[in-house]
C-alpha cells in the first residue's frame, strides 16, 4: 500500500500543532509546527536543491576545500551498534561510508556506549573538551545539563550554517515534538525516529482463543486475566530497563485526568503533585497488574531484546513497546509470527473518568526516540558542515530504505510493510501527544522514579511510599511556594 | 572414628570442587550448543560441537582486535611493572640509605587506594599528555596502579635473600648492578613469576580502567568488548555469547594451568614471609 | 661492601622509574581527588569552591547511608566469608585430602583467574528465570522444588545475596591458597607433641595451629577488607545496582554521582570517605596484630 508522505506530514503537523494550542509544553511551541511548510514537504526536492545552490554556494565552496585539504576524523558515539542493519544508526553509517568514498581525507570513528553509560561518557568528554561531532543522548530534561555547559549546538539558531534550513530536512511534526520536549525556547537536538507507543498483540492467538481487542481499561484487565487463565503470559515487559514499569502508572493516570497530568506533577505545575490521590491510585493499579502475574515472572530481569523475542516467538500474547525496533520485525527468523499477524492498539480509556474513550484512544506518547546531538566545539570549526548537509539531506531516504519511520524529509515514494503501515495509521490518529513519565523530571527525580519502579512492581514498596518519595524529590527541585 | 571424619571431610571437599568446576564446565559445554538447544533445560549436554558459535563470536565481537589490544597492553605492562618494582624493591631492602623505610611505606600505601578514587584526575592528566584513548595511556595507568602490590610482594622476597651471598659477590669484585642482575634476580624467580602472574590477571581481567580511558573501537580491550557484546546480544544469541565468554576466559585459564605450581608456591611464599 | 650498598647513583637509578610513575599517576591524582572534594561542578567548566559542604551533604544523604549499608553487607558476608571459609577449606585440604592437594588447590583457585565480567555474565545465565530457566532454576525444577524458582537477580530480597555469593565463589580460592601455605609451614613436631600428650585433633587446631597462623590470618583479613570495600565489577555486570538500589554499593554510587550526575566534587567526597574507611579498618587490624605479636 502506498501512502503519500505529504499527507502524513500534514497530519503530524496538525496533531502537534494542536498540542501546542492545548498548552502542552508552552515554551517556544508557537514558533514551530507550521502547516504550510509541512504541506510542501514532499515537493521540497527541487526547491531544496535550488536553495542549496543559491544559499550555500559560497559556504559550500569554502567548506568543500577545507574538507578536502586536511584529513578529518568524524567522531560518532551511539547507543546502538552501527554494524547492526536493524539499528537506528545504521543509516548514518551508510551515509558516512558513501561520503568517505567521495572525500578520501574524511574518515570516521564510531563508538558504541551502553545507554546508561552514555551520560558518564559524554560528561568525561566535556571535561576534556573532546565532545564528539555527533552522538545520541536521552531526550528531554537530561539534555539540560549539556545545554547549560554549552556542549551542544543550538539547532534552532545554528543548524542553517551547514548550508540547509532545518525545516527543509526535518518534518514539521518532528520539529514540534522537539520543541515540546525541550525546556528551552530553542531546539538543541535532532530527531532520530518517529515512534509511537502502545500494545502490540498476536492476532492469531487472539483469534484462536476468541479474545477481542479491549475497548475499556476494565476490559483490558479482564482480558489479561483470561489470557493468564489460559496458561499464557499476557504481556512481556522489559522491567530491567525500569521505564516500562512507570509507563503503566502514566497510562492510568493520564486516562483518568488527561495527558498532561504527569508532566505537570513532574514540575509541581498547575497545582499538581505526585501526592495527588490519582497517582497513588495509578501506582496501585500498576502494581496490581504486576502482582497479578500479567507480566510473568522475573520481569525485573527481562531486557528489551528478550521482551521482543518472547512476544515475537509467541510466548506472550501482547507487549507494550515503542515502534523503534520495527526493522527487526521484518526478519522472519526473529519474527516467527509473521508481519500480518501483529496487531496494535492504544491502551483504552477508563469508564467513568473525565477523559472520554475517544480522547483516550488518541493519546500517544509520541517521541522521536533518542536525541541526536551535535558537539558544539567541533561544529564551530566548520570542517564538518559539508558532510552534515550531505547527511541530513539524504537521511530521510536512507532511513526509509532500512525500514525506520523517519522524521526526515524523503524524496522517494514509500512502500510500507504491514507493521509500518500500522504505525503510519496510528500517527495519523494521534491527536493528543504526550511524553513519557520522566520526560519533564529533573535528573534526581528521574532516578527516584525509575529505581523505585522495580520495587513497586515486585511489591516491596507501597504505592503511597512510591508517590511520596517521588513527590519529595520533585519538591526539592521545584519548591512549591 | 577418625576414618569417618576423614571421609566426611573428603566428601565436603568434593562437593566444593564440583561447585567450583561445574559452572565453568557448563560454560564450556554451552558454548557449543546450537540456538535451538537453549530452549531445553540448561543442564543437558550439547548435541554436537557447534563451532559456528565461535566464528560468529570472532567476527561480530571483533575478538581478533580485542585480543591483540589486550595482549599488547597486558604484556607490555607486566614487563615494566616487574622491572620497576624489582629494582625499587631491591634498593629499599638491600641498599642502605636514609629514606628507604619511608619509601617503602610511601609506595606500599598505594595498595590501599581504590582505583575509582583516581579515575577523574587520571583522566584529566592523560588528556593533557595526549595519551587519552590510546593503548600507551592504558599501559601507563596499569603500570602505575600495579606497582604498589608488586613492590610489596617483592620486598617480601628480597628480605629473605641472604646478605652473605651478596657480600661474597662484592668481595669477588661485583658492582651493585651485577649483584642485582646476576644474583638477586635469579634467586627471586619465584617472586618474579608470582608478581607477573598477579599483574597479568589483574590487568587482563580489568574492567573499570579500560572502560573509562579508551573510547574508540580500535583500541578497546577484551573485557570491555565482552561487556558490550553481552549487552547487545546476550539475551538473543546465547551460543556466541558463551563462546565469547570462553574466549575471554581461556588465556588466563591456560596460563594458570601451565604455571599453576609456580604461582601458588610463589603466592604462598610471599604471603607467609611477607 | 658498605660503599657498594650506599651507591647513591645506583639507588637513584633503581628507585626513580617506579617512584616517578607512581607519584605522577597515583599519588598526585589522589591528592587531586581530595582537593576536588572541596569543590563542586565539572572541572574545567564550572568548578566552584564549596568548602566542607560536600561532607555535610554526606550526613544527610539517604542514598549514601543505603549504599554504605549495602557495602557493609558485602563486607561482612563476602569479605568475612572469604577469610572464614577460606581458612576452613584450607584446613579441610590439609587434614582431609593430602594426596590430591595440588589438583584440589588448582581447581579451587580456578574461579579467581576468571575475569569478573565473564563470571558475572556466566552467572546471570545460571540464575536466569525468564524466558527460559537458567541452570539453577532448571535443576530446582528437576528436583521437584518449583516453589523455590524465582528471578534471583531481579528480586530485591535476593539480588544482593546473589552478588555476595557469586563473588564469594569467585574469591575463596585466593584466600584458601594463602592459608594453605601458612598451614604447611606449621612445624609438624609441635602438632605431634600435642597429639602425644593426648590432645584431640580439634584442640590441636584450636590451640596450636591457629595461633601460629596469626600473621597469615592478619594478611588475609587486610586483603579481604581492601577487596571487599572496593567491589565494583560484580554488582555492575550482574545487577547494575538494582533492582531499585539494593545492590548499589559505594563504588557504584560514587561512579554514578561523578560521571552521570556531573557532581564530581561530591563523587570525589564519597571516594575519599571510602578510602578513609579502608585505611582505618586496615590500620586497626594491623595494630591488633602488632599488639600481641612480637
Amino acid at each position: 500500500m502506498k501512502r503519500n508522505k505529504r499527507v502524513l506530514a500534514i497530519w503530524l503537523a496538525a496533531a502537534l500543532g494542536m498540542s501546542a494550542l492545548t498548552g502542552c509544553g508552552n515554551e517556544g511551541a508557537g514558533g514551530s509546527g507550521n502547516p504550510d511548510t509541512g504541506g510542501s514537504a514532499g515537493e521540497k526536492t527541487e526547491a531544496e536543491t535550488a536553495a542549496d545552490t543559491t544559499d550555500t554556494a559560497d559556504s559550500a565552496e569554502t567548506t568543500d576545500t577545507a574538507a578536502d585539504e586536511t584529513p578529518y576524523t568524524f567522531k560518532v558515539i551511539s547507543e546502538n551498534s552501527p554494524d547492526d542493519p536493524t539499528s537506528d544508526v545504521y543509516a548514518i553509517k551508510l551515509a558516512l561510508d558513501d561520503y568517505k568514498k567521495e572525500h578520501p581525507n574524511f574518515d570516521y570513528e564510531f563508538e558504541v556506549v551502553k545507554k546508561y553509560d552514555i551520560a558518564s561518557k559524554i560528561a568525561i568528554l566535556i571535561s576534556s573538551n573532546d565532545v564528539p561531532d555527533l552522538f545520541t543522548y536521552e531526550d528531554g530534561t537530561s539534555l539540560d545539563a549539556l545545554i547549560e555547559r554549552d556542549a551542544i549546538v543550538d539547532i534552532t539558531e545554528d543548524f542553517s550554517r551547514i548550508g540547509v534550513e532545518l525545516e527543509d530536512v526535518v518534518l514539521p511534526g518532528a520539529i514540534s515534538s522537539k520543541h515540546v520536549l525541550s525546556n528551552y525556547e530553542h531546539m538543541y537536538s535532532l530527531p532520530m525516529q518517529l515512534t509511537t507507543n502502545g500494545v502490540w498483540y498476536n492476532k492469531q492467538m487472539f483469534a484462536e482463543h476468541g479474545w477481542n481487542v479491549p475497548t475499556t481499561w476494565q476490559e483490558f484487565q479482564d482480558l489479561c486475566a483470561d489470557i493468564k487463565e489460559a496458561g499464557i503470559q499476557p504481556l512481556a515487559c522489559n522491567g530491567a530497563d525500569k521505564w516500562p514499569i512507570t509507563r503503566w502508572i502514566m497510562l492510568y493516570a493520564d486516562r483518568m485526568e488527561g495527558e498532561n497530568v504527569h508532566l505537570d506533577a513532574s514540575q509541581n505545575k498547575n497545582g499538581r503533585s505526585f501526592r495527588d490521590p490519582i497517582f497513588v491510585e495509578a501506582a496501585t493499579e500498576a502494581q496490581k497488574m504486576f502482582q497479578n502475574g500479567y507480566f510473568g515472572e522475573g520481569f525485573n530481569t527481562v531486557e528489551a531484546s528478550t521482551q521482543y523475542q518472547m512476544f515475537l516467538t509467541g510466548q506472550t500474547a501482547m507487549m507494550y513497546s515503542g515502534s523503534w525496533l520495527l526493522a527487526t520485525w521484518t526478519d522472519p527468523e526473529v519474527n516467527t509470527l509473521g508481519e500480518e499477524n501483529i496487531g496494535y492498539f492504544i491502551p483504552p480509556g477508563i469508564e467513568g473518568s473525565q477523559i472520554d474513550m475517544d480522547h483516550a484512544s488518541r493519546m500517544d506518547d509520541l517521541s522521536c526516540a533518542t536525541a541526536l546531538c551535535l558537539g558544539k566545539e567541533k561544529f564551530e570549526t566548520g570542517r564538518t558542515h559539508d558532510f552534515l548537509r550531505y547527511l541530513f539531506t539524504t537521511l530521510g531516504d536512507r532511513q526509509s530504505e532500512v525500514g525506520i519511520m523517519t522524521p526526515y524529509v524523503t524524496t522517494e515514494e514509500l512502500e510500507y510493510s504491514p507493521t509500518q503501515q500500522i504505525i503510519v495509521d496510528q500517527l495519523q490518529e494521534s491527536l493528543y501527544p504526550t511524553l513519557w513519565f520522566e520526560a519533564k523530571m529533573d535528573s534526581a527525580s528521574t532516578d527516584v522514579a525509575l529505581e523505585n519502579a522495580q520495587l513497586l512492581a515486585e511489591g516491596t514498596m507501597t504505592p503511597e511510599e512510591y508517590c511520596e518519595r517521588l513527590a519529595s524529590s520533585v519538591d526539592e527541585s521545584f519548591p512549591v511556594e | 572414628m577418625a576414618k569417618l571424619g576423614r571421609g566426611v571431610l573428603k566428601f565436603l571437599l568434593v562437593i566444593l570442587l564440583v561447585i567450583d568446576l561445574y559452572p565453568i564446565i557448563w560454560l564450556l559445554l554451552s558454548s557449543f550448543k546450537k540456538e535451538a538447544e537453549f530452549i531445553k533445560p540448561m543442564y543437558m549436554l550439547p548435541e554436537g560441537l557447534h563451532w559456528q558459535n565461535y566464528s560468529v563470536a570472532i567476527s561480530q565481537a571483533h575478538l581478533g582486535t580485542l585480543f591483540k589490544n589486550t595482549v599488547i597492553v597486558t604484556c607490555t605492562s607486566i614487563v615494566f611493572v616487574w622491572l620497576f618494582s624489582a629494582t625499587a624493591a631491591f634498593a629499599v631492602t638491600k641498599m642502605k640509605w636514609r629514606w628507604s623505610k619511608m619509601m617503602l611505606h610511601y609506595i606500599t600505601m598505594g595498595m590501599f587506594i581504590p582505583a575509582f578514587v583516581l579515575l577523574l584526575p587520571q583522566f584529566l592528566l592523560l588528556q593533557k599528555t595526549h595519551l587519552l584513548n590510546s593503548l600507551a595511556g592504558l599501559i601507563v595507568i596499569f603500570i602505575s596502579t600495579s606497582i604498589p602490590m608488586s613492590f610489596y610482594l617483592l620486598t617480601g622476597f628480597y628480605k629473605y635473600l641472604p646478605d652473605e651471598i651478596l657480600e661474597a659477590a662484592v668481595m669477588d669484585g661485583c658492582d651493585i648492578y651485577r649483584c642485582f642482575v646476576k644474583i638477586a634476580i635469579p634467586l627471586s624467580l619465584n617472586g618474579a613469576v608470582t608478581v607477573i602472574m598477579l599483574a597479568f590477571v589483574n590487568i587482563w581481567n580489568d574492567l573499570l580502567i579500560s572502560q573509562t580511558f579508551v573510547s574508540s573501537n580500535t583500541n578497546k580491550l577484551l573485557q570491555v568488548g565482552l561487556a558490550s557484546f553481552i549487552d547487545d546480544r546476550g539475551n538473543r544469541d546465547w551460543g556466541p555469547t558463551f563462546a565469547t565468554i570462553c574466549a575471554a576466559v581461556l588465556p588466563t585459564l591456560a596460563l594458570y594451568l601451565v604455571l599453576n605450581r609456580k604461582i601458588i608456591d610463589g603466592l604462598s611464599a610471599g604471603a607467609v614471609k611477607g | 661492601m658498605e660503599k657498594v650498598l650506599r651507591d647513591k647513583k645506583a639507588i637513584l637509578l633503581f628507585m626513580l622509574p617506579a617512584v616517578l610513575v607512581y607519584t605522577a599517576f597515583v599519588f598526585f591524582p589522589m591528592c587531586q581527588s581530595i582537593y576536588f572534594t572541596f569543590f563542586e561542578g565539572t572541572p574545567n567548566v564550572d568548578f566552584e569552591f564549596v568548602g566542607l559542604q560536600n561532607y555535610a551533604k554526606l550526613f544527610h544523604d539517604v542514598n549514601f547511608k543505603e549504599s554504605f549499608l549495602t557495602t557493609m553487607q558485602y563486607f561482612l558476608v563476602t569479605g568475612g566469608g572469604w577469610v572464614i571459609l577460606g581458612l576452613a577449606v584450607a584446613l579441610m585440604l590439609q587434614y582431609g585430602m593430602k594426596r590430591f592437594s595440588n589438583l584440589s588447590r588448582t581447581i579451587i583457585y580456578l574461579p579467581v583467574v576468571i575475569p569478573g565480567v565473564a563470571a558475572a555474565a556466566l552467572f546471570s545465565k545460571v540464575l536466569e528465570v525468564t524466558p527460559t530457566y537458567g541452570l539453577v532454576n532448571s535443576l530446582l525444577d528437576l528436583l521437584g522444588l518449583e516453589q523455590f524458582i524465582r528471578g534471583w537477580t531481579g528480586d530485591s530480597s535476593t539480588a544482593m545475596w546473589m552478588v555476595c555469593l557469586v563473588d564469594l565463589w569467585k574469591g575463596i580460592g585466593y584466600y584458601t591458597v594463602i592459608f594453605y601455605a601458612g598451614l604447611v609451614n606449621v612445624p609438624t613436631d609441635l602438632e605431634e607433641a600435642a597429639r602425644i600428650d593426648g590432645a584431640g585433633r580439634l584442640t590441636v587446631i584450636r590451640k596450636i595451629v591457629l595461633p601460629l597462623l596469626k600473621p597469615v590470618t592478619v594478611m588475609c583479613v587486610v586483603l579481604a577488607i581492601m577487596n571487599s570495600l572496593k567491589v565494583y565489577d560484580m554488582p555492575v555486570v550482574l545487577t547494575d545496582g538494582g533492582p531499585g538500589r539494593t545492590t548499589t554499593v559505594l563504588s557504584i554510587y560514587m561512579y554514578k554521582t561523578a560521571f552521570t550526575k556531573w557532581q564530581y566534587g561530591y563523587g570525589s567526597t564519597i571516594a575519599v570517605v571510602l578510602l578513609i574507611l579502608i585505611l582505618v579498618l586496615t590500620q586497626a587490624v594491623m595494630r591488633f596484630e602488632r599488639k600481641d605479636g612480637k
